[in-house]
């Protein structure tokens, strides 16, 4: 099971953060990145070169910046709640707003959980660990995923997993 | 410390998991309301549960979908409308049809958990269940607002006893024998 994370964040050097804490936890699946709101809809919609899901697959969580260009957070977490087949998905908002409104929205407009950036590496490496323990292992009913099963890419070669962060959902033997 | 309300109507479940949770580290006192109808009029402060000091709102529900007189997926929309987002509503749940799922998650629902048959994988669930809701996520500040509950320690019910471990209860010495069997 390796499924895809969208990391919808603008900063490059959030992104490189991200991407150094997730290689530090031995975070193993592929993480795409997108830079505005406007791209994250195109992502979902399988718009100009997303629609070749093999490189794209639909994404098993989506972690979204709230303030993103041409697409503010907020807009694109509407917009796919508005989408019938993106009202299941999972979305965390990940941010650096601790605005008490902000939360709220979040939550009504359906975010599945708020998560406010970690101001350390540690702290991110921490986060990325048990957000892969609880929602890539222990939650893996993702019903818009039914009969679409993205093929993982040849490319992408998985590092094994310590046996600490292995998940606790049996999966299907491989012998 | 805000509670855990737990909306399952088996005994035999109430008693795996308060162990598990128990094991998994967690420290918020649980509470267990045995039907969809007693879980809302906990949340709704009916009845006896009005004092909110004594009987405090929840930072997260444990709802099962089959439940006598109201049905999980009913609590869980009647949370989303009365209660707006300011709950964590994580259903956990034996099993279910896809249908209840996509439903669950439309309706507000924070995550959807089955049930591991093995008491350690429900504690290895929990543990992460905590690790990431009880450690990284963040709820309007106001949802924290009230007094800590004094009275309620993990033990604690406020629907009644828990089940007994004799006749239909499983002991922790069964679950650990039932897992010793499994491995």
């Amino acid at each position: 099971m390796n499924d895809t994370i969208l990391l919808v964040e603008d900063e490059d050097s959030d992104v490189e953060i991200f991407m150094l804490a997730a290689k530090e936890v031995r975070l193993s699946n592929l993480i795409q990145v997108v830079k505005d709101g406007q791209e994250a809809m195109d992502y979902f919609s399988g718009i100009g070169k997303y629609s070749d899901r093999e490189r794209f697959p639909l994404p098993a969580l989506v972690l979204l910046d709230l303030k993103l260009p041409y697409r503010m957070g907020m807009v694109v977490l509407h917009w796919l709640r508005t989408q019938s087949k993106f009202k299941s998905t999972i979305v965390i908002v990940f941010t650096s707003s601790e605005s008490v409104a902000d939360i709220s929205k979040a939550y009504e407009e359906g975010a599945n959980a708020y998560l406010v950036k970690p101001p350390t590496l540690e702290g991110l490496g921490y986060l990325i660990r048990n957000l892969k323990n609880f929602w890539l292992n222990a939650d893996l009913r993702r019903p818009e995923k039914i009969g679409e099963h993205p093929k993982i890419s040849s490319v992408l070669k998985p590092l094994p997993l310590p046996g600490k962060l292995r998940g606790f959902i049996e999966q299907p033997s491989r012998k | 410390m805000k509670p855990i309300l737990q909306v399952e109507d088996d005994p035999n479940d109430v008693i795996l998991l308060h162990h598990a949770l128990k094991n998994a580290g967690i420290e918020n006192p649980v509470l267990v309301a045995n039907d969809g109808r007693e879980a809302i009029d906990y949340l709704q402060g009916a009845g006896k549960f009005g004092d909110r000091k004594k009987f405090p709102l929840p930072y997260l529900v444990l709802l099962d979908l089959k439940l006598p007189y109201v049905m999980g997926l009913d609590v869980l929309k009647w949370i989303r409308q009365q209660m707006g987002m300011e709950i964590v509503v994580i259903m956990l749940t034996a099993s279910a049809e896809e249908v209840d799922i996509k439903t669950a998650y439309r309706l507000g629902a924070n995550a959807f958990l089955t049930k591991p048959s093995e008491a350690s994988k429900l504690e290895d669930m929990l543990k992460a269940l905590k690790d990431f809701w009880l450690t990284h996520n963040t709820l309007p500040r106001e949802s924290f607002a009230g007094p800590a509950p004094r009275f309620v320690d993990s033990r604690t019910t406020i629907f009644g006893p828990l089940p007994s471990n004799n006749g239909n209860g499983i002991s922790r010495e069964e679950q650990f024998t039932k897992k010793a069997v499994n491995e």
